[in-house]
């Protein structure tokens, strides 16, 4: 029952952390804000391409890092903190992830683990809630794909029977981009005609559940970096800000508040590092792990990124301040991967509670 | 509740405990001569006092051992000990600051339940705000001579021995005029009166000091560092309680989750017992992540999640028993009950709110109000 980081660990998230504050600075992310939303966030993928960060979950046999889901968790709190893009979570996790359980029969994921190629994975279905419906061929339509625009590599998972899912590798795909709640974030929509993709892999449950409570943990990570960056910047905020003489930071109302972040934030840092620990540790424990994760990281990423406007005052509701970037953000990674319903829904099953 | 793998010696550990426990089972439905008398089983055994250092009867063992230990007993329903004050309190109090004699002295009684004890801290005038307390300790001679009102003293009613904090210098400013000191409670001048809460019970009673001597070599370190006594206590002695409760909490989901099971429920109380789930295992996996932060301001952020989980737990099982939450059940078990003891929860300790004050200024370094 060991949660703490090691040194190694430590100094991994030391130094990704000072690469991301200074390499994703303020006017580097509002870049996503207009036009040059794809060069800024490319331009971070090469830095970390440089760095090798999309090897990390790679296997060793393709010069992998085969670092482990809690290191990996501890790097994206620090990428959450600064709202990266999702370049990494395309091709450093889903892609990986899904090549890992499903199979590689192309032979993609050195190309992936090197940066030489970035891929991301479609997974979910226009009118399905985080469910993948049996496809019977010929036109497959995606949505909500992450950084699909400029990936050279797009993989789509297609449920083609009950119990059998298969990872596609995607030719001649049209590519529509959509606006996204979280600029931050790019959300395209995928199709492609089934008949000419390749498969490159096949599972069942257990390979697609896998795979997404991996990727649900990650986020889950991100999303506590970035509330625990909302309680930062408040308390910086509280602690200057002066009204009636004072700093605001020593009003009652202020200060419950904030101890209320901070309660709910190290709530969910347990939470997410108790299902990385369990991904590699004791899988069977993942399912329930990973959603309680995401139930945490929900209410965390929300509440904080909500309170953080409220405790700035009117400064706080202003396109100027960064604060709207993590609220965005906060509500749109709220709902991918499944909602706190679904995950609670999830977790009254495990726990031998089934609808009536 | 899920949880990782022991070292093999913590796997070693519990094993003797939970072998030990199979064969000496706690009293079931117990008085309190059960309670005094399974205390001291316990002691024999050399179970008690884990995280005191040997010299003191302890085993200096660490908190991993002590979450084993909780987690065991709470498994194997061992009640609340008899002496549970002396042991988390007064016990941890007199090896931080008490003299040799002293611990030499009260220690082993404390360990065994032969002395019960009490604490004598919070007043009708000072509760959160403890140091505003009056109770006033006046020199004469070789002695104190004690005058004053104490209330929310749990067990006082079987106690011998009062650790209380008493105010020796009221010219000074005034976390620096208190000074703590051990009162025999069978002292001429000393009453002791139950105080009867929502739910029937008294657990704590009110002590009244009227013109008690109490010997100077009865101090608990110098006079003025009474302050000190205290908080050094506190702040050793939550992480163990917040432990104890996290693990206590487990017992509780698991009787929720029964419940539910048991009656059926709809979609928004399934989601409401999943919440309840998350909110208890997640405490322990806080409580494991933490560790050794427990000893510092961050087990305030424990005591408020555990009172206010308990306290969602609690309500959700009442409500599961539908039109028959009204009606009266007083036995211990009950949802009736336990409802009814957790409303405390939030204040006992330290109430939410002060404790709050305490993370918002302590670990988040916000500026303190007037100073």
């Amino acid at each position: 029952m060991d949660f703490s980081p090691t040194e190694e660990q430590n100094l991994l998230v030391q130094e990704a952390t000072q690469f991301l504050t200074a390499e994703w600075t303020t006017e580097q992310r509002r870049r996503m804000l207009g036009d040059e939303a794809g060069a800024a966030s490319t331009e971070l993928w090469k830095r970390m391409v440089e760095l090798g960060w999309p090897a990390l979950r790679a296997p060793e046999s393709v010069d992998g890092l085969d670092a482990s889901v809690f290191e990996t968790t501890l790097l994206a709190e620090a990428m959450g903190r600064r709202l990266t893009p999702g370049e990494f979570f395309g091709s450093a996790v889903l892609a990986v992830e899904a090549l890992r359980r499903f199979g590689d029969a192309s032979g993609r994921m050195e190309a992936i683990a090197s940066g030489e190629v970035r891929a991301t994975v479609a997974i979910w279905e226009p009118g399905v809630r985080w469910e993948l419906g049996v496809q019977t061929g010929g036109t497959v339509r995606k949505t909500l794909v992450e950084s699909a625009a400029g990936a050279d590599l797009i993989l789509a998972l297609v449920r083609i029977a009950e119990d059998r899912v298969e990872l596609l590798e995607v030719a001649e795909a049209a590519i529509e981009e959509f606006p996204a709640l979280d600029a931050t974030r790019p959300l395209a929509g995928v199709s492609f005609d089934y008949g000419k993709a390749t498969v490159v892999g096949t599972g069942g449950e257990a390979e697609l559940s896998g795979l997404l409570d991996v990727a649900t943990v990650f986020l889950a990570s991100e999303m506590t970096g970035a509330a625990q960056q909302s309680l930062d910047d408040t308390v910086s905020y509280v602690t200057q800000r002066k009204q009636f003489g004072v700093a605001v930071g020593g009003f009652q109302a202020v200060q419950q508040r904030a101890a209320e972040m901070l309660a709910i934030i190290e709530k969910a840092r347990s939470a997410v590092q108790y299902a990385a620990l369990a991904a590699d540790e004791s899988p069977e424990d993942l399912p329930r792990a990973a959603s309680a994760a995401k139930v945490c990281a929900n209410q965390a990423a929300v509440y904080c990124a909500e309170q953080s406007i409220q405790l700035h005052g009117g400064i706080g509701f202003t396109w100027e301040q960064d604060l709207h970037l993590y609220l965005k953000r906060a509500k749109a990674a709220e709902v991918t991967l499944g909602d706190s319903a679904f995950h609670l829904d999830r977790i009254a099953r495990s726990l031998g509670l089934d609808a009536a | 509740m899920p949880r990782f793998a022991d070292t093999p010696e913590q796997a070693a550990f519990r094993l003797e405990l939970r072998n030990w426990l199979e064969a000496h089972p706690p009293p079931a439905d117990p008085e309190w001569d059960d309670l005094v008398q399974w205390q001291r089983t316990l002691y024999d055994a050399g179970w008690l006092g884990l995280s005191w250092p040997a010299e003191h009867g302890g085993r200096g063992a660490g908190l991993p051992e002590q979450f084993i230990y909780n987690q065991e007993t709470a498994r194997a329903g061992v009640p609340d000990l008899a002496n549970g004050i002396g042991m988390l309190i007064v016990g941890p109090a007199l090896i931080v600051a008490g003299s040799a004699e002293q611990q030499g002295r009260y220690l082993p009684g404390i360990l065994s339940a032969e002395e019960i004890w009490c604490q004598g801290f919070s007043e009708p005038n000072a509760g959160s705000d403890l140091a505003g307390l009056q109770t006033r300790a006046r020199e004469d001679g070789d002695d104190y001579v004690v005058t004053g009102q104490k209330i929310w003293s749990s067990n006082s009613r079987h106690a011998r021995y009062c650790l209380a904090l008493a105010r020796t210098d009221p010219d000074v400013p005034r976390h620096k005029g208190i000074t703590a000191m051990i009162i025999d409670l069978q002292s001429q001048g000393v009453t002791v009166k139950p105080l009867r809460q929502i739910t029937g019970d008294a657990e704590f009673g009110e002590i009244f000091f009227d013109e008690v001597r109490v010997p100077k070599t009865n101090r608990v370190a110098e006079e003025g560092d009474g302050w000190m006594v205290a908080m050094k206590t506190f702040t050793r002695e939550r992480a163990n309680i917040a432990i104890d409760l996290t693990v206590r909490l487990e017992r509780q989901l698991e009787r929720l989750i029964a419940s539910a099971r048991d009656q059926g429920c709809d979609a928004s109380t399934r989601r409401e017992v999943a919440q309840a789930w998350i909110d208890g295992a997640s405490l322990g996996w806080t409580c494991e992540r933490l560790g050794e932060q427990l000893y510092g301001f961050h087990s305030s952020l424990i005591k408020v999640a555990w009172s206010e989980t308990n306290q969602r737990l609690q309500t959700l099982g009442l409500s599961l028993l539908g039109p028959e939450a009204a009606l009266g059940d007083s036995e211990r078990e009950s949802w009736q009950f336990g409802y009814q003891r957790s409303r405390g929860n939030s204040i006992e300790g330290g109430t939410s709110e002060i404790l709050r004050t305490i993370v918002a200024e302590r670990v988040l370094g916000l500026p303190r109000l007037g100073k």
